[in-house]
């Protein structure tokens, strides 16, 4: 058991490869030694998984399943899901049983996955996560793909994001486009904190500005080719509807568009039909309703057109 | 065809009542396999590079390379010879210290020999083409038998990600479904390692599980099955995807999205319009590398299709080739209860120490390799066969204006062949794997151009 101990890599950063050696053997060993009966250990991974999931079940937690497999997947050290069954049997030592339980107990508290474990997957990053920043969905990983698209084509140097919460879609682009510089914004002090940390954490932090600002007030003396943003978008209707999970935690601001989800977008545009270059193009994710209103809204405001992406 | 061939056999048969045996020195190359002699095959094969050099841009050609070992080793053999033969004025010499030192020198000659000959053996072996791929998609699926094939699937999957590991490749779990009983009902992974692929076709079938499974009460032997495909993952050259042609669904495409809802899910489906094909994938957190395995999944789906179709096409010419066996054929059982491993395709072949074997390790690992060793020469021995069953007269009229010498020694393995069937998968063979300028009838060389041709177009 002492071996077993040693044999357990300590930092869940630890490298995949190193470790995945390290836990080769441990399996070994259990098949010889511990899993005579076939049961589960309750330090054992699979009986960790299964205890929580029931517990998670039980308490109505939303994603009990995916809960417990990203948790024991932090606690493993690996990016894959599929390790959590590939070292069902390994068991674990004190420490991190320890650290187990008391994440799951944290997402007992309906504190969403990405908060529990202080990390978000997006796209090729691992950022930092820390609330009550917004965390980035899924869906503008898509966004993300779309923009970048738009600076192959024009070959960009330069972008905008507005409203950049944990600095997900501009980290994304610099990182995945060496050549091009960005510039964040954010009206909280603490999503600006979290996008400098992550840039840092990415090594990207030379070829960002991070800038804390109103909207309105920013003094805007600057062109951009391209501006990008995901906005707060739901309408304050639908604000009582959200999943426990983001009303509890996340920043409502983030999140909140006004009566027609539009409030915020509307400054954008404002601000874009300023800072946009000739032939430069703003990309916005909105609410599936907003495309209809947005145009009506631009038929009857601007003359010049400009172009709405999703 | 089959007339064809039975004038031909005639006619080698009488020859070889006339001809006589036409031997130069005891040192001519003399290799054979299970009794079948490979020396016109070595010769053929000399005459193709003599042919290839010919070409402009030889060395960038990839059979150049292929038989460049087995010039290589045929040109040292000669060396060797040649010393042999020089050496014969001094073993006639008078003296005895002279002679002496002569005969110790043949003997290191004729030991150097005997391993180039080994080494030539180990060049003549046919490769696939396949054999190169350097990644695959495994899968691994529960077949008959419930429960109990689910569980034995995870064991068996697990034994080939242990073997992966344990061979220092890289392995990427593509798809795992766990049922709750602690099996799976199929995963896959992409495997990336020198030559895996030559590994892994061999375990690619059916595999049959027999024991007491722990569901069971009574205490009876069950029997089912799990069934392993591998598929060589071709790259991006290979098969294109127009990205037109993908829908890329996360998986809560109905419904709210976005700021709406938080979840932890990076699950992605990727359909591929045109064929249909959809691949799921979620088994990593970040939804690019889920999108990223479903691709590359999706690609070697698309190139087994097109793999397959290509020998659909030519399905009556090539009833018993190989590759197509390697789907639903029953190839090894695992019986608990005598602790065996049986392998049906090698004959007497039994593993004991199932647990050990199942973690992996060298046992695998060397049941794999007779496997491809018996899969090599089995390929040789075909190709040698229809090679001088279907073209010996075509060869020895050539040989002859060569000036070559040409024994009679391959109408034995003429006579092996005995269905026309058989003489016409051949002919195949022979395009996969040579240059067309053999081929008996310049039609027939047509038609499998023109093949080959739209199959290309077909990509």
């Amino acid at each position: 058991m002492l071996y077993l101990r040693k044999a357990i890599p300590h930092s869940p950063h630890f490298c995949t490869n190193f470790s995945n050696i390290f836990l080769q053997k441990i399996v070994r060993l259990k098949n010889t030694s511990v899993n005579k009966t076939g049961e589960f250990t309750s330090c054992q991974v699979g009986a960790l998984f299964e205890t929580w999931r029931q517990k998670f079940d039980q308490n109505s937690i939303s994603e009990p399943r995916e809960s417990i497999e990203y948790i024991l997947a932090h606690c493993l050290g690996t990016p894959r899901i599929s390790d959590v069954y590939k070292y069902r049997d390994m068991v674990l030592d004190e420490d991190r049983v320890k650290l187990v339980e008391s994440l799951c107990l944290k997402r007992l508290q309906k504190l969403p996955v990405q908060y529990v474990l202080g990390e978000c997957y997006f796209r090729q990053l691992v950022l930092k996560m820390s609330p009550p920043v917004f965390i980035p969905r899924p869906e503008t990983e898509q966004l993300v793909d779309i923009v970048l698209g738009e600076i192959d084509r024009k070959n960009c140097r330069h972008f905008l994001e507005l409203c950049c919460g944990s600095g997900a879609i501009a980290l994304s682009l610099l990182q995945e486009r060496p050549q091009i510089k960005g510039t964040a914004l954010d009206q909280s002090k603490a999503a600006c904190h979290l996008t400098k940390e992550n840039a840092q954490k990415a090594g990207l932090n030379k070829r960002i500005r991070i800038i804390q600002s109103q909207l309105a007030q920013w003094h805007r003396c600057e062109k951009f080719d391209i501006i990008v943003s995901n906005p707060p978008y739901v309408f304050s209707k639908d604000l009582d509807k959200l999943q426990p999970e983001i009303k509890l935690y996340e920043d409502l601001q983030a999140l909140d568009g006004g009566v027609d989800g539009l409030k915020v977008i509307k400054q954008i545009l404002e601000l874009s039909s300023e800072c946009l270059n000739m032939n430069g193009k703003l990309f916005l994710e909105v609410e599936p309703r907003h495309p209809t209103l947005l145009q009506d809204y631009l038929t009857e405001i601007y003359t010049p057109k400009i172009d709405s992406s999703r | 065809m089959y007339l064809f061939s039975k004038t031909l056999l005639r006619r080698v048969l009488l020859v070889r009542k006339n001809y006589v045996f036409y031997t130069t020195s005891k040192y001519d190359l003399d290799l054979a396999i299970k009794g079948v002699s490979l020396r016109n095959y070595i010769k053929r094969l000399e005459h193709e590079y003599e042919g290839l050099l010919k070409l402009n841009n030889y060395t960038a050609n990839s059979r150049f390379h292929q038989l460049q070992p087995l010039i290589n080793a045929l040109n040292e053999r000669k060396d060797a010879v040649e010393n042999i033969q020089n050496l014969s004025e001094l073993l006639n010499e008078k003296d005895d210290d002279i002679r002496k030192l002569a005969e110790e020198e043949k003997l290191t000659f004729e030991s150097r020999i005997k391993s180039i000959d080994e080494k030539l053996l180990e060049a003549i072996l046919p490769s696939d083409k396949e054999d190169e791929c350097n990644s695959i998609v495994l899968e691994v699926n529960a077949g008959v038998g419930g429960q109990e094939a689910m569980l034995f699937a995870n064991e068996l999957f697990e034994m080939y990600c242990n073997f992966a590991e344990h061979q220092g490749w890289e392995t990427q779990i593509a798809d795992y479904s766990p049922v709750d009983i602690g099996g799976i009902r199929h995963a896959s992974a992409l495997i990336n390692g020198p030559q895996v692929f030559q590994f892994f076709k061999h375990e690619a079938g059916v595999h049959r599980v027999q024991r007491i499974p722990t569901t069971e009460k009574a205490g009876r032997i069950h029997t089912s099955t799990v069934s392993v495909v591998a598929l060589p993952q071709p790259t991006e050259i290979e098969v294109n995807i127009d990205n037109k042609d993908l829908k890329i669904e996360t998986k809560r495409a109905s419904g709210a999205g976005g700021q709406h809802v938080n979840t932890t899910e990076s699950a992605v489906r990727v359909t591929h319009l045109p064929t249909g094909f959809s691949v799921e994938c979620q088994v990593d957190r970040s939804q690019v590398k889920n999108r990223q395995i479903a691709l590359a999944k999706l690609r070697a789906l698309i190139y087994q299709r097109d793999l397959e179709e290509q020998i659909a096409r030519n399905e009556n010419m090539r009833k018993n080739q190989v590759r197509s066996n390697f789907r639903n054929e029953k190839i090894r059982t695992y019986n608990f209860p005598q602790d065996r491993i049986t392998d049906h395709r090698l004959q007497g072949c039994n593993v004991h120490n199932l647990k050990g074997f199942l973690q992996g390790n060298d046992a695998l690992g060397s049941l794999i390799k007779k496997l491809d060793q018996q899969y090599k020469i089995e390929t040789l021995l075909n190709l040698c066969r229809c090679y001088f069953g279907f073209f010996g007269s075509f060869i020895s009229d050539n040989m002859q204006e060569s000036g070559a010498d040409v024994t009679t020694d391959q109408s034995l393995t003429f006579a092996d062949i005995t269905s026309p069937s058989q003489l016409q998968e051949v002919t195949l063979d022979q395009d996969n794997t040579f240059s067309s300028e053999y081929f008996p009838s310049k039609e027939k060389r047509k038609i499998i151009i023109l093949e080959a041709k739209t199959n290309l177009n077909a990509k």
